[in-house]
């Protein structure tokens, strides 16, 4: 068994990531390191970012191994070879390009954003509701296993990529944010509906209330700055027309069906 | 007719898994494949559905009582399998006091070179027993069956050294290859014990490492190779790369 065979069954599928890279030209690990990512990623049938973990794994093997530094040590006793622990053996992930690509896009889930979130799952995870890297990392396990019909071995790794992710954002971040709290929807609608509060300027108003309010201020203004005390004015029915000339109010209680116009 | 003895001093390494299932990928390749069941607990004739409770042996056939020819048994998968029964015990005892009793086995398979083109021979969990003698010095190829778990590179290593004995004490010398069996790549274990094979071994070490997989034992309760019950498996997938291997690799290369 040569190195890159080892390496196929350590971190591949066996035989079929081994013939894949013969195919492409490969025979040794440094073989391996030589091509570009996207070439390996095509080669393999994977993504890019498993590409460039594959690229890693393969740079620790050949580190281990001994490739660089000359043919494999072999070991002439029965003894088996030094604790594993002396060595790291799985290379941890990078983040730091994940957490750029966070920065850039915000929190949003999107497809190769976590390893292992592809763009079916993605979408599967919009669907229910789980938007952000945040969420996802908050949701039950078990009950987003069975909604998302994987196992539940898949939705804890990506949870802990996706916390791992979120620390690393929060911690990338060198400054801290000012932010308003605001008070929850609940205590909004206590605070307006609640007899005993008075509607004091901090009641929020629905959005309806604030156009007509904000419509009011506008159509008043030049009335109150150019007509005397008592005009009528569009809330008594007459405006101010194009012209300058006040129309009479009548008009204005017209039936609806009249004053509306031919689209109404 | 190339043979192969899968052999280890330690029981549960895989011997009888990759025996059928080896013998099934060479089978589906086109090769005419016998495989002869040398183990007394006979799991190789039980993996492939077959049974000798009435009809001759391994045991009639190292003694001479019958020819090899007459012992051929029709099994799954286009393999033809010369069975085993719990008699075959005896053959320790009853050869134990014959001279050359080493060779029954090899002067048995004269007759059947032209008629197979590979033979597996499945050997007991015993290196040092008459059976695996036997074996040794009927083959091309011992073909030493590691499982990457606990212990199996200590046991892999004892039966190379009971294999370099045997050798020794003849003039046949075969070619000793290795196959990792069980492995899982997600087992810490497992990874390690296979890079230190790799160390050890070397190019003798087949590039192919046969997964551990839950279609295996299926295949042996429905009796069939796994070509045939499950093709399109990863334990399928890595007979089928070690029967290429096997293939591609001249004797004595």
């Amino acid at each position: 068994m040569d190195s890159l065979a080892l390496l196929c069954n350590l971190y591949g599928q066996g035989p079929v990531t081994l013939r894949r890279l013969r195919d492409a030209g490969c025979r040794t690990c440094d073989d391996v390191l030589c091509l570009e990512p996207t070439k390996l990623a095509r080669a393999l049938r994977t993504r890019r970012p498993a590409a460039e973990r594959f690229q890693r794994e393969a740079r620790e093997l050949a580190a281990r191994i001994g490739e660089f530094g000359g043919p494999a040590p072999a070991i002439e006793s029965n003894e088996l070879p030094p604790e594993p622990e002396l060595v790291p053996f799985v290379a941890e992930p990078a983040l730091e390009p994940e957490v750029a690509a966070l920065e850039e896009g915000g929190a949003q889930l999107r497809p190769e954003l976590l390893d292992g979130l592809d763009s079916s799952l993605c979408l599967r995870l919009r669907s229910l509701g789980i938007e952000r890297v945040e969420d996802l990392a908050r949701a039950d396990a078990l009950e987003l296993a069975r909604s998302l019909e994987v196992p539940v071995t898949r939705v804890v790794r990506l949870q802990f990529l996706a916390r791992r992710l979120a620390d690393a954002r929060v911690e990338s971040e060198p400054e801290l944010r000012t932010f308003t709290l605001l008070p929850r929807r609940s205590q909004l609608s206590a605070a307006r509906f609640s007899p005993a509060e008075p509607q004091g300027e901090l009641a929020p108003l629905p959005e309806e209330e604030r156009m007509d309010a904000w419509a009011r201020e506008q159509a008043l203004e030049p009335v109150a700055a150019g007509a005397p005390a008592g005009a009528p004015s569009v809330l008594d029915g007459g405006a101010a027309g194009p012209f300058g000339a006040a129309e009479p109010a009548a008009e204005a209680s017209a039936p609806e069906s009249e004053a509306a116009g031919p689209f109404a | 007719m190339r043979t192969y003895a899968l052999a280890n001093h330690k029981g549960g390494s895989g011997k009888t898994t990759t025996a059928i299932h080896l013998a099934g990928a060479l089978a589906a390749r086109g090769r005419r494949v016998l495989l002869i069941d040398l183990d007394p607990q006979a799991h190789a004739t039980l993996g492939l559905s077959s049974e000798a409770e009435d009809s001759p042996c391994a045991l009639e056939v190292l003694t001479g009582e019958v020819r090899a020819l007459d012992a051929l048994h029709a099994a799954p998968g286009g393999i033809t399998l010369i069975p085993s029964h719990g008699r075959l015990a005896e053959f320790e005892e009853r050869a134990a006091r014959e001279l050359g009793a080493e060779g029954a086995l090899r002067r048995a398979l004269g007759p059947l070179a032209g008629r197979f083109d590979e033979c597996l021979l499945d050997c007991p969990p015993r290196a040092d027993g008459l059976l695996t003698a036997n074996a040794i010095r009927a083959c091309d190829t011992v073909l030493l069956t590691v499982e990457t778990g606990a212990f199996a590179l200590q046991g892999a290593l004892k039966a190379q050294d009971i294999v370099d004995e045997t050798l020794a004490a003849s003039r046949h010398a075969p070619e000793l290859r290795v196959v990792a069996t069980m492995f899982d790549r997600r087992l810490r274990i497992a990874r390690e014990v296979l890079i230190a094979m790799q160390a050890r071994f070397g190019t003798r070490l087949y590039d192919t490492a046969i997964r551990s997989s839950a279609r295996l034992r299926e295949a042996a309760g429905a009796g069939v190779p796994i070509q045939l019950l499950a093709p399109r498996s990863s334990a399928a997938q890595d007979f089928a790369a070690l029967a290429d291997e096997l293939a591609l690799t001249p004797i004595g290369a």
